[in-house]
């Protein structure tokens, strides 16, 4: 990859430390994805928040490199692990190192967003910009809903990104068109946002390009594409789709394929309590749940995950309250992957929504998972 | 993996409590998680990074990481089967930013 001179001096060291390590990891996946140079991007979105997810260790490279490096485009961050007007029933030392972290992305000028779903909180650029988005259904459902051009980033490349404005030209961000080699065909109809989840983390797994072209499937709405970008970010390195479009390869994703997938993440008949979230909910899953729980009451713990700035948009109208009133509990700044909200000490299962949700349950924080529907939920554990 | 043991916990995995420190590590590509990167840093931190890193495709995940762990990384050309390097072979990986050479 070819470098200005200023990014070579930047490389080298003139510019300081934290530049130096921030300008070796973009020429480390500028080589790693044949790009040709470096271009602006206008927004980096960095993961690498939660405690859980980056430990002592990054807590401690972040400390290091916030003490040089400050972000020079917009930069939103991930969720933390809990939310910050509840850290009841969270370990002192956890809330300590926690603290430490967001106080490390602070320095640096981040936004403290703590959000997966940055498409569905700050203003959009422009169809084909370039952005840098680390959290993998943000990278997708930007490059697929919104037109944003960015690759699957790691926690440690979109940092290098906040803080250069810069990341490399290369597949995704290169594209013109996408035309993906890859076509998956959907041959059952679609009875929810979950199976829209089941075929994301279906396609992730069998393709290895970095797009694929989805057929037999309507335009997703704003939920349903959700589900799907989750269920894709957790499985691959597949981080954009196509809805209809030929391709040379053809797969299909029938009932039994669907089924497959279902199998390995859904992990148990039932749960002790039920988490919403993964990605954090948005207006569109709390006016569907409102709706469909209003004047009922949760019959088990309900814990719902989303940013602070949707609860803050969703209470004005009214939404939240109605929730509470069936006894679902807000958790803002957190989401349920890896948060330490959910923990094996003291629960067996859990019933999820999410297909990127059970993942992390099952593997992450070893509890299983009876995977639902946000309907099938309202349904079952609402009266 | 357990960044503080070097060992590999996944109990699905043929490699199960083995340890990465000072190994050659190979394998296609990385997938999961974003935060991954951190993991390699985490292994340097503790003194258990692998030796070098050979892959069929260095992704940004693994390249971002070992960028900042400092871990060469080593791409096979395209058609080459990783099943070429067995499990426990000696392996030498000569790297610097020129070229690399990989000898079993």
């Amino acid at each position: 990859m070819l470098l200005t001179k200023e990014e070579e001096e930047s490389l080298d060291g003139k510019n300081g430390d934290a530049l130096a390590s921030a300008y070796r990891i973009l020429a480390a996946i500028g080589e790693a994805t044949d790009a040709e140079r470096l271009v602006p991007i206008t927004w980096a979105h960095v993961s690498g928040v939660n405690y859980n997810t980056i430990g002592d260790s990054g807590l401690k490279f972040l400390e290091k490199f916030a003490s040089e490096a400050r972000t020079v485009v917009r930069t939103t961050i991930n969720p933390m692990g809990f939310d910050r007007s509840k850290p009841e029933r969270i370990s002192a030392e956890f809330q300590q190192k926690q603290a430490g972290i967001v106080s490390a992305y602070e320095k640096m000028g981040i936004l403290p967003s703590f959000t997966c779903t940055p498409y569905e909180v700050f203003e959009t650029p422009e169809k084909g910009s370039a952005v840098s988005f680390a959290e993998s259904n943000a990278a997708v459902f930007s490059n697929s809903m919104m037109g944003l051009r960015t690759n699957k980033e790691s926690a440690l490349s979109a940092l290098a990104s906040a803080v250069t404005g810069k990341a490399p030209l290369s597949d995704l961000r290169a594209r013109g068109s996408v035309v993906p080699k890859t076509a998956i065909t959907a041959d059952f109809e679609f009875k929810s946002e979950l199976d829209f989840g089941l075929l994301g983390y279906f396609a992730g797994k069998v393709v290895k390009d970095s797009s694929v072209s989805l057929v037999g499937i309507p335009k997703p709405s704003t939920v349903e594409a959700k589900a799907l970008s989750g269920g894709m970010g957790t499985s691959g390195s597949c981080a954009m789709f196509t809805i209809g479009g030929d391709a040379m390869e053809k797969i299909s994703f029938g009932k039994k394929e669907a089924q497959a997938v279902e199998e390995e993440l859904n992990t148990a008949e039932d749960g002790d309590i039920i988490t919403l979230g993964s990605p954090q909910f948005g207006m569109g899953e709390l006016e569907l749940l409102s709706k469909l729980v209003q004047g009922k009451k949760f019959t088990k713990r309900c814990m719902i995950f989303c940013s602070r700035a949707i609860h803050s948009q969703a209470t004005k109208i009214g939404l939240t309250g109605t929730l509470e009133r069936s006894g679902a509990e807000f958790m803002c700044d957190s989401c349920t992957c890896l948060t330490p909200y959910v923990t094996k000490e003291e629960y067996d299962s859990v019933v999820a929504n999410s297909v990127k949700g059970a993942y992390y349950l099952n593997n992450s924080n070893k509890v299983k998972v009876a995977l639902k529907d946000i309907k099938t939920i309202a349904k079952e554990y609402a009266n | 993996m357990d960044a503080k043991s070097g060992l590999i916990t996944d109990p699905r995995h043929e490699l199960n409590g083995k340890t990465i420190k000072g190994s050659v590590l190979v394998f296609p590509y990385s997938v999961g998680s974003s935060v991954g990167a951190y993991a390699f840093y985490s292994l340097k931190e503790h003194g258990n990074a692998p030796s070098a890193i050979v892959c069929a495709k260095a992704d940004i995940t693994t390249a971002s990481g070992c960028a900042i762990a400092g871990i060469p990384v080593v791409e096979l050309p395209a058609g080459t089967e990783l099943s070429l390097i067995n499990q426990g072979a000696m392996t030498r990986v000569d790297a610097n930013s020129e070229s690399a050479k990989v000898k079993v």
